[in-house]
């Protein structure tokens, strides 16, 4: 077991290793000369020159990227084009709020997915519309939903907020509002964060929910034609024993992995979404970036979400380790 | 989803009600007029039809007919787990241990499981749940873990302590299939239903298997329906044998009349299609087309039943000192899995040759590396092209031999252009090939995806002859099939090689196909060679220790006859 | 990160309606919208009303009030012609970046399940390399960073698409390789080469035509995210997702600007994945 989690978190850095050089590549050979973006167009020869040394941009490039890393370590993710500031400084405000989002959007992908696999099994008509509404809404671009949703549920219907993580300023010591809410006894600023959390967390938890869905239906089904469940019945085990023994932990373990993976396209509809609920986190700060081809800042998010899914998704590898002992050798 | 799974009501224990009265003598199962229809692929079948049934206190009742006889829907009838996919629609009484099965409610369908009915399955593996350790999966059915122990220990398991935190897959599969029963007879069930419980294992492991039954059913006076294809593991165990055929109970008796003189054709059909240790050998084995679609092909042919090859015949086959391991990813990072050791083999032009082992004997990897599918880590082993052309062979799943994609007639004709055979004789050649293995030329456009299982057979075969090949390598192709087709497809075999005289190497786990097919046989066991020997010498007058173990397992009639004489 | 537990990512493909379809004609049914589809974009210039670049009305028309059936956006262009070339732009990349996939992930699987031994390896070594990073927002980044265009997007989607081909083509390869019928051709003497073209890759081709068919409803979402967030052609091309980015503002005030091209590209994807599915099902009966 502890040669398993070994080799996992040997290809975890591996696979970060990936990531960054990656990165380190894409913003090396970038069309943009970061020094004459710091400086400015008008910069004279000899600053130009004296900043290039400063910044190690002579040296080799195997040494450029030990530095780079060595930055990363330190917390240093390059100073940004647009704000002339540290991008980390920039990020400390966006990242809780796309995490929340994130997070929230996964909660609900989770439990529509699995409403979705258990009405697979029944023929009810009212179910049918749920899931009819799950495949189209799943077909949809996620800016779509957006919109539709801020027409529906703001405009027409007035039930939800369009804009914003809250209808209040300033932010607690963890960023995350909810949390922050939590811990000063806020009661109406936590309804109030959860109020604007919805409608977004909504659209980006669509898509992914139906592919969660269609997986744990389909394990659900298989797993309950395997053989041990017969024997398990034949045992005269009552139905939630069986299923609570013998369906759910098998069936889970293909979902369990799905839903880490699926966290990378929740990320992507975060960014897209941001932009339609003016949510100030990574999307906002990422469209804005794109539009000013501040590259340090791209590659700064870029980094961070996918450094989460990545984790996230050797979590999820050790995890299935631990429920299915077959998986521990491989 | 089933509907049993999705009724959550959470009352499992109640006391037992249904458990028979030791003193009655009323019969633990009572059938009649039964008749169930199942839904598969949209279509409803009948699969029993008006059957009547009793099986007494503490008898064992052998169940017994080919696939698709219904036998096992009877058994899953019984237990009320019939798969609710298939829409069962079941009419008739039944009556398990006083409860009437048909209508009867999930729960006390649940408390007759519970605590009267145990369950042996076929395949220990798939029927065991492979994330939970056997020690919790026999808890559920025993209750406390020291009743669990208990019964691991009564199932013949050494060490239970030890085993019980094993995962299923680090257990051996004669183990497994003590685990079962282990579950099975917690709480001293009044009936266990074993549905093909030794099919999936060595002879060896199924010998040992039918012994712990036997004791156990006198050990806890319970009946046992034994549902099996096998007359021969039947006879071993049953105090009477009803035979199914197509969803009918064709003939029911005690167990030594129905196997010395049955009175159903279909019965002495089953049994002449067996192959035992003494079928004779110089005549093609009977072929009785149970229901198949399969043409039966008449042979009035007379076969030779031993070829003594001349001191100084050229060798077909020369495999010496071979060895050869496996690195298997295990718990422990890598082993390695000796398969062969040493292992020397010569066979003469013209001679038939049949290795006989167990699962882990090595049998198939020699035959493998002989064809040059594997290669040895040492030791030679050389086929002889004398002949001109290859080795050809056989395999377990002749209809995946084929590819699927290509059509009859290109895949005979790629054998023929590898063999440099002139292409004016190539028409000459597949329709000689064709008509060998009874097949029409109709046959030549077809897809190989679209032809039947029986036309795969004949096609694989066919190519292997079209060109006698210098050996034909068999690896087990008997031993998927039904026995009428498995015979089928021996007497081709010994067909082919009256006409063709070709030699034959030909791997099995059953020693009475082995005798049938070889003149020599030879006995592996764990990647060695125990004996090689003549083929009646071998099964008549074994020397080995392990080979005396090999014939003496193997499940045969003729004590029945004793007793029935 | 086993490459198992990776592949799924994409199973997002055949998201959306189209899961299951009954009968033949049905799937046929399908594939004629999907045709319909390509034939508006080649003869987009004459379907299209008006010039999509070129004001044409008020600002603000609403739809069904005028002769722009469709309305017009935020500085009076024809919001249907603008929707007609945004089909033209995006339906053809969204089948590109499919068939980019197929080819280099096709041919990455192929060789590496064919030849085998330390190839084999390296290939699929960096293979799960790309499957365990996240796809979209290394596309994103990418894009980003050679700069915005179509050209562009196809590149980077194209780099993050093919890996999950490879990994299937190979699996299915290995698993052809080990059936019976490559041991029986080996054994009839067929050579290696002429085992991999006969009796391994046609068997290949049926799984990854109904892959592809069923990809493209992803790839579509995919690019018209990308555009969203602006890293497609430079306006004032139309574009579906860029279109509804720069009326998202004006929602409130003109619903149906940003509100008509995301329904095109829901439109889009749906007649994708029902194609998708009936090329499936058509390849099934088979």
């Amino acid at each position: 077991m502890l040669k398993f989690i070994a080799r996992r978190l040997l290809s975890l850095v591996i696979i970060l290793l990936v990531l960054t050089f990656l990165l380190f590549l894409m913003q090396t050979y970038s069309p943009i000369d970061p020094v004459r973006a710091i400086l400015g167009e008008k910069a004279n020869a000899a600053a130009l020159a004296a900043l290039r040394a400063k910044m190690g941009l002579d040296d080799p490039l195997y040494v450029q990227y030990f530095h780079y890393l060595g930055g990363l370590l330190h917390g240093d993710l390059g100073v940004s084009y647009r704000s002339r500031q540290p991008v980390i400084d920039d990020l400390k405000a966006f990242v809780p709020a796309t995490l929340e989002l994130g997070i929230a959007g996964m909660v609900i992908a989770v439990i529509l997915g699995v409403i979705f696999a258990l009405t697979t099994l029944s023929r009810s008509k009212p179910l049918a519309l749920f899931r009819g509404f799950i495949l189209t809404g799943a077909a949809a671009p996620t800016f779509l939903l957006g919109v539709l949703g801020v027409i529906l549920f703001y405009k027409t219907l007035g039930w939800l907020p369009a804009s914003g993580r809250s209808s209040e300023s300033g932010h607690g010591p963890t960023r995350f509002l909810l949390i922050d809410d939590i811990l000063a006894g806020n009661i109406t600023g936590f309804f109030d964060a959860i109020h604007h959390l919805i409608l977004p967390a909504l659209c980006i938890a669509i898509g992914p929910s139906l592919v969660i869905g269609r997986v744990f239906a389909s394990s659900l089904r298989s797993t309950l034609d395997y053989d041990y469940v017969r024997t398990a019945q034949a045992k005269g085990l009552t139905g939630s024993q069986v299923v609570g023994r013998h369906v759910i932990r098998n069936a889970s373990s293909p979902v369990l992995s799905l839903v880490g993976l699926q966290i990378g396209a929740m990320f992507a509809g975060a960014l897209v979404v941001e932009n339609i609920f003016s949510w100030p986190g990574l999307g906002l700060y990422m469209s804005g970036a794109i539009g000013a081809s501040d590259f340090p800042a791209i590659s700064a998010i870029t980094l961070i979400l996918g450094a989460g899914y990545i984790l996230v998704n050797a979590a999820v590898d050790i995890l299935q380790g631990v429920i299915d002992p077959r998986l521990r050798v491989a | 989803m089933s509907e049993k799974l999705l009724d959550l009501d959470t009352a499992p224990h109640t006391p037992p009600q249904h458990r028979a009265d030791p003193t009655s003598s009323s019969p633990v199962v009572a059938i009649s007029g039964l008749e169930v229809k199942l839904t598969r692929n949209g279509k409803t079948e009948t699969v029993l039809h008006s059957l009547d049934l009793d099986i007494q206190k503490g008898e064992v009742l052998g169940l017994v007919g080919q696939s698709g006889s219904g036998k096992s829907v009877l058994g899953l009838t019984l237990m009320g787990l019939l798969p609710d996919r298939s829409r069962p629609e079941i009419t008739g009484s039944v009556s398990v241990c006083g409860t009437s099965v048909i209508g009867a409610s999930a729960r006390s369908m649940r408390n007759l499981r519970r605590n009267s009915l145990g369950v042996i399955f076929q395949d220990p593996m798939t029927s065991l749940n492979p994330t939970m350790t056997i020690g919790h999966q026999v808890l559920e059915a025993a209750g406390t873990k020291a009743e669990a122990l208990r019964l691991l220990a009564l199932a013949g398991i050494s060490n239970p302590e030890t085993r019980y935190d094993a995962f299923p897959h680090q257990l051996s599969g004669g183990l497994r299939q003590r685990v079962m029963i282990a579950m099975a007879v917690a709480g001293s069930p009044a009936l266990i239903i074993a549905d093909e419980p030794t099919t999936a294992l060595d002879v060896t492991v199924q010998r040992q298997v039918l012994d712990l039954l036997r004791e156990l059913k006198s050990q806890l006076h319970c009946s046992v329906l034994m549902v099996t294809h096998d007359l021969g593991v039947a006879g071993e165990i049953s105090d009477r044998i009803a035979v199914m055929s197509a969803g009918r109970l064709v003939e029911i008796g005690p167990a030594a009349t129905i196997l010395s003189s049955p009175k159903h054709e279909y019965t002495r059909a089953l049994l002449a299609s067996r192959i035992s240790l003494d079928t004779d050998k110089s005549l093609p084995l009977p072929t009785f087309n149970l229901g198949g679609d399969e043409p039966t092909v008449a042979s009035d042919e007379v076969f030779d039943t031993f070829v003594q090859p001349p001191v100084d015949a050229p060798l077909s086959v020369d495999v010496t000192n071979v060895s050869k391991t496996f690195s298997v990813r295990g718990k422990k990072g890598a082993n390695t899995l000796r398969a062969l050791h040493d292992v020397s083999l010569a066979i003469a032009d013209g001679e038939s040759v049949a290795i006989v082992g167990e699962s882990g004997s090595g049998k198939s990897t020699l035959l493998r590396i002989i064809a040059g599918l594997e290669t040895a880590d040492a030791g030679v082993g050389s086929i002889s092209r004398m002949k001109g052309s290859r080795p050809q062979m056989v395999f377990q799943d002749a209809g995946a031999s084929l590819t699927p994609w290509l059509r009859v007639d290109e895949i005979l004709r790629e054998r023929l252009v590898l063999e440099n055979v002139p292409s004016s004789e190539f028409a000459e050649r597949i329709s000689e090939s064709l008509a060998l293995v009874g097949l029409g030329p109709e046959i030549l456009r077809v897809h190989s995806r679209d032809l039947s299982g029986g036309q795969r057979q004949r096609v694989a075969l066919a190519r292997a002859a079209i060109v006698p090949p210098s050996i034909l390598l068999c690896d087990e192709p008997t031993s998927a099939l039904d026995a009428w087709m498995a015979a089928t497809v021996i007497n081709l075999l010994r067909r082919l090689r009256k006409r063709v005289g070709m030699s034959m190497l030909f791997v099995t786990h059953d020693l009475s196909v082995a005798r049938v097919i070889a003149d020599r046989i030879v006995v592996m066991n764990k990647g060695e060679i125990v004996e090689i020997g003549e083929a009646n010498q071998i099964i008549h007058n074994p020397q080995n220790e392990y080979t005396k173990k090999l014939v003496a397992a193997i499940p045969d009639l003729t004590f029945a006859e004793e007793l029935a004489s | 990160m086993t490459a198992a537990t990776l592949v799924p990512e994409r199973m997002r493909l055949a998201r959306g309606l189209g899961g299951r379809l009954s009968s033949e004609m049905l799937s046929w049914f399908c594939i004629g919208l999907f045709a319909l589809v390509c034939l508006i974009v080649v003869f987009a210039p004459l379907i299209a009303p008006y010039d999509p670049i070129q004001p044409i009305g008020a600002p603000y028309t609403p739809p069904f009030t005028s002769k722009y059936i469709l309305g017009t956006d935020s500085i009076g262009r024809d919001v249907l012609s603008r929707l007609i070339y945004g089909v033209q732009s995006t339906w053809p990349l969204g089948i590109l970046v499919v068939v980019i996939g197929i080819a280099i992930g096709g041919a990455v699987g192929a060789i590496a399940g064919v030849v085998g031994g330390w190839l084999d390896n390296l290939l699929m070594r960096v293979t799960d390399l790309f499957l365990a990073l996240p796809a979209a927002l290394v596309a994103i980044a990418i894009v980003a960073f050679l700069g915005p265009g179509t050209t562009n997007m196809l590149i980077g989607i194209s780099i993050v698409w093919w890996p999950y081909f490879a990994r299937i083509v190979r699996g299915e390869v290995h698993s052809l390789a080990a059936r019976p019928h490559v041991e029986a051709a080996r054994m009839t003497g067929v050579g290696r080469r002429r085992i991999a073209t006969r009796h391994i890759l046609p068997g290949v081709v049926p799984t990854l035509v109904v892959l592809a068919s069923i990809d493209i409803g992803s790839a579509i979402l995919t690019i018209s995210s990308l555009s969203f967030l602006g890293l497609g052609t430079p306006p004032p091309a139309a574009e579906l997702g860029a279109d509804a980015a720069h009326n998202a503002g004006f929602l409130l005030q003109a619903w149906w600007v940003p509100v008509i091209p995301g329904l095109g590209v829901l439109v889009l994807t749906i007649v994708a994945n029902l194609a998708g599915s009936g090329v499936r099902n058509l390849m099934l009966r088979r």
